[in-house]
């Protein structure tokens, strides 16, 4: 039983993660929060849904090379649909407010979030109603002897660990991801050694983006069922994993997706009727870190800032 | 000639900054910015590389016009800044912050030896290479920012108030570094500060700066002599 918990624990810690990471990138560059990142996620998850289902993008790679590579090649299409859609974003509506109050971009990317919410529920075919997500991580279990580890659970956690593996790799050991550290720490030194702060920005707006469309193709396999307005909550657990985990550093964004996600399984598994509590137990533990440890289990921004 | 500002005016919002300020700066020439808090000395620095862009006049570098480059562009160019504090990223490495110093030199093997010349001024850093910059002490930081504008092999160092914040034992270590920089790396530096006698101990000429406004120049011993120097900035 326990077992089983904490594993469910993991996995929704890791759906939580990739959004939470994409909050703190964001964040750390532009010293706002995007609140759209939940929305883009899920943009991501219904871009998987039209090059499965609506085009035949899998089944016309499946053909040509084996499952593997056509799998990975719709997942990387939708992450650069993505990528796209964020660097967009950026230009649209985060750019104009870059040097007004720190709320303008606040409130655009709400505003963003709502829009890009309804425009699939609208354009999308029958894209209010929800939607299966095609099965493309077998549900079958790896070993008979372990239960609740199918193929699918396991990359979903493989996948988390690769992405932040490589998040890590390209942040400290690339030149342009050390000065994505260098913006955030410090915007004016980093303009003071040379840094190009708008193409780091660029950066930092493809490289979350693609991570939250990796992020919405793990989210949909998990829960096997998406919906248009999915990001809404999304993008607050996400955005309250990062501020739990201290906004800015990508590393708390996921401690603090797995504390929120372990809140979440834990009321609802050992509390009588826990399944409504589940959320609020969440938000219980973030009300904890804003009032006595604002900055954050790892985090060491000012959280004022926001 | 090296560096040219011609009658250049800034303002931050409604307010003005520089007011006309024309300097001039020859390659390897090492001069000085006196001038109290407020007079606009840190504006200066933040217009020359670009932060800050102004109004009205032009800078030029090597006979270049830089007034409409981004600042990056300006640094690439040859120039870099000690910062008066705050200038390091206090979460990366001294390692990393030296890197950065040095971000547009593709050649590796030429940045190694740079960083070695670099680290055998600054023995203590070397010792500190792998810690984060924020666990240093206020003259390592210092020392640090100097490092790091060396390391991008600059034409030009702009150093914003190098003794500020520091103890007396500190001021002396740190000129001492400046000093061998003019004397051993020929590098031109404009330093701003309102501790003179430190600052014409190095220099070869200065400017005075009030309000905005460059008031007086001269050269190191005509400065040393000056009424407003020696009353305003002399004072021990």
């Amino acid at each position: 039983m326990l077992y089983a918990q904490i594993l469910n624990a993991v996995m929704l810690g890791c759906t939580y993660s990739l959004v939470a990471i994409g909050f703190s990138l964001f964040f750390g560059v532009l010293d706002t929060v995007v609140f759209c990142a939940g929305d883009v996620a899920i943009f991501s998850s219904f871009s998987v849904v039209f090059l499965v289902q609506l085009i035949g993008f899998y089944n016309i790679f499946f053909g040509l090379f084996n499952p593997v590579a056509a799998l990975l090649l719709t997942v990387i299409v939708a992450a650069i649909f993505t990528a796209i859609l964020m660097v967009l974003l950026y230009q649209l509506v985060i750019k104009p407010f870059e040097n007004k109050s720190s709320l303008m971009p606040l409130l655009s990317t709400i505003a963003a979030g709502i829009a890009l919410r309804e425009l699939i529920g609208i354009f999308f075919p029958e894209g209010r109603n929800p939607r299966s997500f095609p099965e493309l991580l077998s549900n079958e279990r790896i070993l008979q002897e372990l239960p609740g580890i199918s193929w699918r659970n396991a990359i979903i956690i493989v996948a988390t660990i690769l992405i932040v593996a490589i998040l890590y790799w390209f942040i400290n050991k690339t030149k342009i991801g050390l000065s994505i550290q260098a913006v955030s720490q410090n915007r004016e030194a980093a303009t003071m050694v040379g840094i190009n702060r708008n193409l780091v920005i660029y950066v930092t707006f493809i490289v979350g983006g693609l991570i939250l469309g990796f992020g919405g193709f793990l989210i949909g396999s998990y829960y096997a069922v998406i919906r248009f307005d999915l990001g809404a909550g999304f993008g607050l657990k996400g955005f309250s994993a990062a501020v739990v985990g201290g906004l800015g550093n990508v590393y708390g964004a996921i401690v603090g997706s797995m504390l929120i996600a372990f809140a979440e399984v834990f009321v609802t598994a050992y509390i009588p009727g826990g399944t409504a509590y589940a959320s609020i137990a969440a938000f219980v533990l973030v009300l904890a870190f804003i009032l006595f440890k604002p900055e954050g289990v790892l985090g060491n921004k000012s959280v004022e800032k926001v | 000639m090296l560096l040219e500002l011609s009658d250049v005016y800034t303002k931050y919002g409604q307010i003005p900054m520089l007011q006309g300020v024309s300097m001039t700066i020859d390659a390897g020439d090492a001069a000085c910015v006196l001038g109290s808090n407020g007079a606009g000395k840190t504006t200066l620095l933040k217009t020359i590389i670009g932060i800050v862009k102004p109004f009205q006049g032009s800078l030029s570098y090597r006979g270049e016009n830089i007034t409409p480059l981004p600042s990056h562009k300006i640094i690439q160019r040859g120039i870099a800044i000690v910062p008066e504090r705050e200038g390091l990223f206090p979460g990366l490495s001294v390692d990393d912050n030296l890197r950065l110093g040095a971000y547009y030199e593709k050649d590796k093997y030429a940045l190694a030896q740079r960083k070695e010349e670099v680290l055998a001024i600054f023995p203590r850093l070397r010792e500190r290479i792998s810690q984060q910059a924020g666990t240093l002490s206020g003259g390592e930081r210092k020392m640090l920012g100097i490092a790091r504008a060396i390391l991008a092999n600059p034409q030009l160092i702009l150093m914003d108030e190098p003794s500020l914040g520091l103890a007396p034992a500190l001021v002396n270590e740190v000129y001492g570094v400046i000093k061998k920089i003019k004397e051993e790396k020929k590098i031109a530096l404009l330093i701003i500060e309102q501790n003179a006698q430190k600052a014409l101990d190095v220099v070869d000429r200065g400017y005075i700066m009030q309000k905005g406004s460059i008031i007086g120049s001269g050269s190191r011993d005509e400065l040393s002599e000056n009424e407003i120097v020696k009353s305003s900035y002399l004072v021990s």
